[in-house]
């Protein structure tokens, strides 16, 4: 990460802006709407928490050490939509496929129990199903500094 | 029904209140299938959008407007690799989606 903020901080013009979008640690939350009623609402397994964890003391520590200042931060709602439970397991997991800390096994086996009980709720072959993923993202941007 | 990642729009909305990208040479990194990328295209002097998941470049590359060629390009690269073979002072902004982490 440390490696990141540098090569951005290099290929930055002088007067050019950082954009860090990433997850909160929070654990996101998994929704199943059927005809518009919530049926189902649970918190994710933990996941990649100390990564964003990380991730934060990363930028921290770039502005610490005079590498960037600070100028906005901001938080927003990130949600993803599906049709069923495997169409979300689907996507998340191809857009995991690069993540530079694969789920261990134990995290994997919660979230299969999660997406089993939510599969549940949803009610197999039903139509008027709405899978929601409900995440929270950080936005801050960061000027360069000499 | 396909997955939608932010139909509201939620995350560009935010990136907008924070960086003014008119006019801007841009390089993201992390773009995946070009969620965000299509969402500040039209904003942008130049877009270069990279991505270590070559699946997913191929896919952004396949729903490339015509009208945004001449100022958006995908590419399959880690951001080290990227980076490694990059001069410096080249963007006005930068944004890390999704990849500090």
């Amino acid at each position: 990460m440390v490696h990141a903020l540098t090569e951005a901080h290099r290929l930055l013009k002088p007067a050019g802006l950082l954009v860090d979008i990433h997850p909160l640690p929070d654990p996101p939350l998994l929704a199943v709407n059927r005809e518009g009623r919530r049926v189902f609402s649970e918190a994710c397994p933990s996941q990649g928490a100390e990564a964003y964890h990380q991730a934060d003391r990363a930028i921290d520590d770039a502005v610490k050490r005079r590498q960037f200042t600070r100028e906005h931060s901001t938080v927003f709602d990130f949600r993803t939509y599906a049709p069923s439970v495997a169409a979300l397991d689907d996507y998340l997991t191809m857009i995991t496929a690069f993540d530079q800390e694969p789920a261990d096994a134990e995290s994997e086996r919660l979230w299969a129990e999660l997406f089993a009980r939510a599969d549940q709720a949803a009610g197999a072959g039903t139509s008027g199903v709405e899978v929601v993923l409900l995440e929270r993202a950080r936005m801050t941007s960061l000027r360069p500094l000499a | 029904m396909i997955v939608t990642a932010d139909p509201e729009e939620n995350e560009s909305r935010a990136l907008f209140r924070l960086a003014n990208l008119k006019g801007r040479e841009i390089l993201e990194v992390g773009c995946g299938d070009g969620r965000l990328t299509w969402r500040i295209a039209h904003q942008a002097a130049r877009l270069l959008a990279i991505d270590p998941f070559e699946p997913s470049i191929l896919r952004a590359r396949s729903q490339l407007p015509r009208d945004l060629e001449p100022t958006v390009e995908f590419r399959h690269a880690p951001f080290k690799d990227f980076a490694s073979t990059c001069p410096g002072s080249s963007f006005d902004t930068l944004i890390l989606s999704w990849s500090l982490c």
